[in-house]
């Protein structure tokens, strides 16, 4: 599949775009890279050699977490421009070394960390979880890559069966037989291996006759509401379902859970998405949760710079982490605890308590643990 | 500068889940997941550099089966011109596949022949020295930089502790590639998918006056998994649990 | 008796020449039964161009004419008017549009010249089966409608009264003024708003012709230009005005304990159920808000205000009034609405309470507001620093694509109110400044030279931090992202179309322009005419613009009412329809269809009836009837079926 920077102008509108700065001035990187969305919209506009854009390493610092194209006035494609900047690097193979092994990764073992397919159902071992292939249900979770071999984020998986298995929701997982939803890979530029990530997953959805699919990751439902073509299983996030389950009273959760939570929204699932009441609606279930908002929160929330790639390269960013920012305002909030819904944002944002030495101030806690416990 | 590479398609085994073959002679591969040995990529990336520098042509040999074929297609998307396939005996071991390569390439005239240290799945490290001694060539291994001064070359050796030996050899020669002497460009899946419209050859065995059924000097007698200890004891829990255990563990041992 | 009809054929410089051939076009013509002289020229429409068809008319008894050219849109009146002055009946004419709909979209020379044949022949055909017409003659009533009582309501108004039509002045809300009325000083002179307009607002008051019913709104008009008949709905105020002196002791009384957000102070102050909008309010009369008076809603309250009121103008048994009047044409000068700035979430209005729209600010900065014109934040502090965003709402795809034309001249201005009050750090954050007026270059200079901070970079968010507010955006110039602390953000919020402006345009039978805003009859040349005869447009209603903008369209509207006045009649097409008494039915079904209820049921005689004057000629009657009793003039059978065989033949 052929990305030509000839045609950069007219398959991101960037003729139409007003140098108005709202997306620099809106970008997550900002201060921490030198990535300049607005100037590189002009840049790319003008140049005659579009090769020369490409050898800059922050052009792998942009976390597509898509507040530029969410914000732009005039309809500029910004976080495609990023992508098909990237495609073009792909296509030559001049990618950073930690997203080429990602790339390779994924194509040999069916998740960029490259551990073996084997491997990817180990955590569900000992949970009674139906297989498909060897069992049938018509809903699949759909674990991902992160939720499958991080040890922390296995605790999500296990936690979100445990929940499933309380209310008696039938479903299945794919097992050995899951592979990447390729959403990383499309952003890191893998426009080629995105599709036959697709492809076969569609194929495999089929096969199964699946009728739903629910995701851990907002990342995995973004690739699969938004980004694959025909896609016809409705999806949904987590959150989504359990929200639902409270709301219609299958879900019951008796144990409280006395502490100051606040709530990091995933660019994912928030900004993304619009899904922003689901996850608040759930930790104000939480009987004794005392819900304290972020200041930057729905909209306006600090992206973790664990998206588009960010988890494999670092794009020439310097300086404190987003992460470490926003567990210093959580902490700052007197939140106990910090909520998220995404195994990136997970991950990135324990990470920035242990570097920041305020893991006795705040745990970081995925919302299907929080209802686990509270269970 | 007219380079040949010789590659091998080897299976990935770190995590994955091993059976034995009825026989005991080997693994089960069918589910496993095959890839380009990892030296070997080292010394295809290498040949390319090569032609990028001091021109010329890059050609791949491997010996394998029909499958084989998906290792050759990435080393074109790498950068090789030319890809055979020479056809695998039934049973082979270092010195047969050193014996075959030189009777596919001592017709052709190359000025460099590379191949990886050793193969990750067996790791006999035999061929590429086999090779040079049938082709009666110079080599050097283990190399980790090259250089090339018109019918010499200039190479670097890894030896232990960070020390380099610097040799000179007159070319043709065959070198074996240390991973690490380049970093590897990555191969995208649609300059792999471009790749597979290439043609390659094929070469059967009596082409070069072999057979299928060649003598081996040394064969496999058996593969068996090592026997479980006895005295091993397995922790389990989370990693914090596990460190509470090793702990009381090596306390109660006394250190 | 033999026609004669003449053909003429314009090139219209290369507009028409370029793509089709038209001396084949003559040959054609000549050929074609009933013609009896084609001409073809460069500029029909010129004077020479007239002449020609002039002198065939004199000289050669031309009687009936068809024109080849342009859009009967672009000169179907001049070329009637050609025929009308060598006493020919000007419907004696047909225009064969060769142009729009030949030369304009195709560019096969070949076969455009042979679609105008086509085209020419159905209009041939067509024409010879033309009838003789009489225009109609519609007598204007003098008086005129004014919807709306801001400045371009008010101006529209005095304007015609000077003139000495009388004006129905309907507003909704209880005081006139509308807008302009909550603005502090104006730019680029720093005008006070009240003290330029309050002459205006006094003398409309004073006015005998003028006729103001405030708490009113227009809900149906029937009619036509020079005959419109509205109804108004007068909302009850429970207050009777001839007796309210404006002395505020009811508002004082009022038990209310959960005040009501003061509309015309943008939320920024409270009020009671019973009040005066205004210490200045035209006219300085109290009203009661139905939907907070615990009386009328829930009919328990000892009615402190009656108690108070020493005049004993509180009346809780007025009820709502339906009026009828009769006026011969109509100004609507209904204003704008304010974007709501929740729609963009980013800026954390409503989540952070100093963060204003610039209508709020205004109410900061007026002499009479909540803050009595100092610029405060909600705990009371003097701001150290400001933030005026530009374009929040405006050029933009997530919200509205225009420009709100008037918001960076009111945000510099702001910025000059706000330095000279507070000498606090002012940033303006703008993409493009619009400072096209009179004055409006040099007043932008002035606020320069004041020390303003201009930053050129869009507002991308607004956030908390260190407990102040901080700016997030980029510094465009230098190429470096920023993020500013303030104390204040006001909000450079477009301006919208009315929430309402649907329904009015509904009742009206006007149409929207696709930014929401009323729409008129032709953006350059018929900027305050609609679609409707008799119905104008005034302010901002019809787009965003600024005083200047404003005042000049009301008095052009105005403009445009006196001429109908003053004429006291207009001629309207006769192209009507009309109903053979002896083969209808009565079935009624044209009636059904007849959008502009133009067509009555005589029971006596079991017939339908056009009513002439309400006819526009839409021919859905005609379409309908199955008995063929419904036709229409110059749309007749013979005269369709000819210029379809044309087209086809």
């Amino acid at each position: 599949m052929k990305i030509d920077p000839k045609t950069f102008i007219q398959d991101y509108h960037l003729n139409v775009c007003i140098q108005c700065g709202i997306c620099t001035g809106g970008c997550p990187v900002k201060f921490r890279s030198p990535l300049n969305m607005r100037r590189l919209v002009r840049e790319t506009f003008f140049t005659a050699n579009p090769s020369l854009l490409f050898k800059r390493p922050e052009l792998w610092a942009c976390t597509t977490c898509s507040t530029c194209t969410l914000r732009c006035p005039a309809g500029v494609k910004n976080v495609e421009l990023i992508v098909g900047l990237r495609s073009i690097l792909t296509h030559q193979g001049e990618v950073p070394s930690t997203v080429r092994d990602a790339f390779e990764n994924t194509f040999l073992h069916g998740n960029p960390w490259g551990r073996f397919r084997d491997r990817r159902a180990d955590w569900a071992k000992d949970l009674g979880v139906k297989i498909l292939g060897e069992e049938t249900a018509e809903t699949l979770l759909y674990v991902g890559c992160a939720p499958s071999y991080d040890p922390r984020v296995q605790n999500v998986s296990k936690a979100l069966v445990k929940i499933f298995q309380k209310v008696d929701l039938d479903f299945g997982i794919l097992g050995k037989k899951e592979s990447c939803c390729g959403n990383e890979i499309r952003r890191m530029g893998e426009q080629t291996l995105f599709k036959k990530l697709a492809k076969d997953n569609l194929a495999l959805f089929k096969k199964f006759g699946l009728k739903k699919i629910i995701t851990i990751s907002p990342h995995c439902f973004n690739a699969f509401k938004n980004e694959y073509p025909d896609m016809s299983i409705p999806v949904q996030h987590y959150t989504q379902v359990i929200a639902d389950l409270i709301e219609i009273g299958r879900l019951k959760m008796s144990k409280g859970l006395e502490t100051h939570t606040t709530y990091q929204d995933p660019c994912f699932l928030g900004k993304q998405n619009m899904i922003f009441e689901e996850p608040r609606k759930i930790l104000s279930s939480i009987p004794g949760l005392n819900f304290i908002e972020m200041d930057r929160s729905r909209e306006r929330s600090f992206c973790c710079e664990g998206g588009g790639g960010r988890m494999w390269a670092e794009g020439a960013t310097e300086g404190t982490r987003n992460g470490e920012i926003r567990i210093k305002e959580a902490v700052a909030l007197g939140a106990k605890v910090i909520a998220t819904a995404c195994p990136f944002c997970l991950l990135t944002l324990e990470d920035a308590a242990k570097i920041s030495g305020l893991t006795d101030q705040i745990v970081v806690k995925d919302i299907a643990e929080l209802v686990s416990e509270a269970m | 500068m007219n380079i040949a590479v010789c590659v091998k398609r080897i299976p990935k085994t770190a995590e994955a889940d091993l059976f034995i073959e009825k026989d005991g002679k080997d693994i089960k591969k069918d589910h496993l997941v095959f890839h380009l040995n990892d030296w070997d990529s080292y010394a295809v990336r290498e040949a390319a550099i090569l032609k990028e520098k001091y021109g010329g042509t890059v050609t791949v040999l491997t010996v394998g089966p029909e499958e084989s074929k998906e290792v050759l297609t990435r080393c074109l998307a790498m950068g090789a011109d030319r890809a055979l396939r020479i056809e695998k005996p039934i049973s082979s071991n270092g010195h047969l596949m050193a014996k075959i390569l030189a009777q596919a390439i001592k017709n052709q005239s190359f000025d460099l022949i590379l191949t990886g240290v050793q193969a990750e799945d067996d790791g006999y490290g035999q061929v590429g020295v086999a090779l040079a001694q049938m082709l009666g060539l110079p080599h050097a291994a283990i190399v980790t930089h090259i250089e090339i001064d018109g019918e010499r070359a200039l190479v670097r050796r890894e030896l232990e502790g960070g020390i380099e030996e610097v040799l000179e050899l007159k070319l043709p020669a065959v070198l074996t590639i240390q991973t690490g002497i380049n970093e590897p460009k990555y191969v995208s899946l649609a300059a792999i998918l471009e790749a597979e419209e290439k043609d390659m050859e094929e070469i059967h065995l009596e082409k070069i006056g072999l057979t299928p059924n060649e003598p081996l000097d040394a064969a496999i007698d058996q593969v068996f998994f090592p026997p479980v200890g006895k005295m091993a004891e397995i922790l389990k829990g989370s990693p914090e649990e596990v460190v509470t255990q090793l702990t009381e563990i090596i306390k109660k041992k006394k250190g | 008796m033999k026609q004669k009809i003449g053909v003429y054929i314009c090139h219209c410089g290369t507009n028409i020449a370029a793509t089709v051939d038209c001396n084949e076009l003559v040959h054609f013509s000549s050929t074609l039964p009933g013609v009896k002289v084609t001409r073809d020229y460069r500029y029909l429409c010129s004077d020479p161009g007239q002449d020609l068809i002039k002198k065939d008319i004199r000289e050669l008894s031309i009687d009936r004419v068809v024109v080849a050219a342009c859009s009967p849109q672009m000169h179907e009146m001049t070329f009637r008017n050609a025929l009308s002055e060598e006493g020919l009946n000007p419907y004696l004419l047909h225009i064969a549009n060769i142009r729009e709909q030949c030369s304009w979209v195709h560019k096969d020379r070949e076969k455009a010249t042979e679609k105008a044949k086509h085209i020419l022949q159905a209009a041939v055909g067509r024409v010879s089966h033309h009838e003789a017409l009489e225009a109609r003659r519609v007598k204007i009533s003098p008086s005129v409608l004014i919807v709306g009582a801001g400045i371009a309501g008010i101006q529209a108004a005095l304007t015609i009264v000077y003139g000495g039509s009388k004006v129905f002045l309907v507003e909704k809300a209880p005081y006139i003024g509308g807008h302009m009325a909550q603005l502090d000083k104006t730019f680029p002179t720093l005008d006070c708003a009240s003290c330029i307009f309050t002459p205006k607002t006094v003398e409309v008051v004073r006015n005998k012709n003028i006729q103001l019913l405030i708490c009113s709104e227009v809900v149906n008009i029937k009619g036509y230009v020079g005959n419109f008949i509205v109804t108004i709905k007068k909302h009850p105020t429970y207050v009777d005005p001839s007796r309210c002196t404006g002395c505020g002791e009811c508002m004082e009384a009022c038990v209310l304990k959960r005040e009501v957000l003061s509309e015309f102070e943008e939320g920024m102050a409270l009020r009671r159920a019973i009040y005066i909008p205004f210490p200045q309010a035209v006219p300085l009369k109290a009203v009661v808000d139905k939907k907070s008076c615990l009386f009328l809603t829930k009919g328990k309250c000892k009615k402190a205000c009656a108690e108070a009121c020493k005049a004993c103008a509180i009346d809780f048994d007025q009820k709502e009034e339906l009026i009828e009047k009769e006026v011969g044409s109509i100004i609507i000068a209904t204003g704008y609405d304010l974007f709501d700035p929740h729609l963009l979430p980013q800026y954390g209005y409503g989540i952070y309470e100093n963060v204003i729209t610039n209508l709020q600010f205004e109410r900061l900065a007026s002499p009479s507001g909540p803050t009595e014109g100092e610029i405060l934040l909600k705990d009371g502090t003097v701001p150290k620093a400001i933030a005026f965003l530009h374009c929040i709402g405006s050029r933009d795809e997530n919200a509205n694509l225009y420009c709100s034309r008037v918001c960076c001249m009111a945000s510099m201005k702001q910025a000059h109110l706000a330095k000279e009050k507070t000498g606090a750090e002012i940033y303006e954050f703008y993409i493009d400044i619009n400072a096209f007026g009179k004055g409006y270059q040099e007043f932008y200079k002035r606020v320069r030279e004041e020390g303003i901070f201009f930053i050129r970079g869009k507002g991308s968010e607004i956030f908390r931090r260190d407990g102040r507010l901080v700016v997030a955006a980029e510094d465009t110039l230098l190429g470096t992202p920023v993020e500013i602390p303030v104390d204040l953000v006001v909000l450079g919020t477009g301006l919208v179309s009315r929430h309402d402006s649907e329904k009015v345009a509904q009742v009206m039978g006007i149409s929207l322009s696709p930014d929401g805003f009323f729409m008129e009859a032709h953006p350059k040349l018929r900027p305050v005419s609609t679609n409707v005869d008799g119905i104008f447009l005034a302010g901002c209603c019809q787009g965003p613009k600024d005083i200047p903008d404003t005042v000049a369209q009301a008095s052009a509207a105005a403009a445009e009412v006196m001429s109908l006045a003053t004429k006291g009649q207009i001629e309207v097409e006769p192209t009507i329809a009309w109903i053979d008494s002896e083969l209808c039915a009565g079935c009624k079904l044209c009636i059904e269809v007849c959008p502009y209820s133009a067509i009555e049921f005589l029971d006596v005689k079991g017939i339908s009836v056009v009513n002439e004057p309400l006819c526009k000629g839409c021919g859905a009657c005609t379409a309908i009837c199955p008995n063929k009793a419904a036709r229409q003039n110059h749309f007749t059978q013979g005269q369709v079926l000819a210029e379809v065989e044309g087209v086809v033949g």
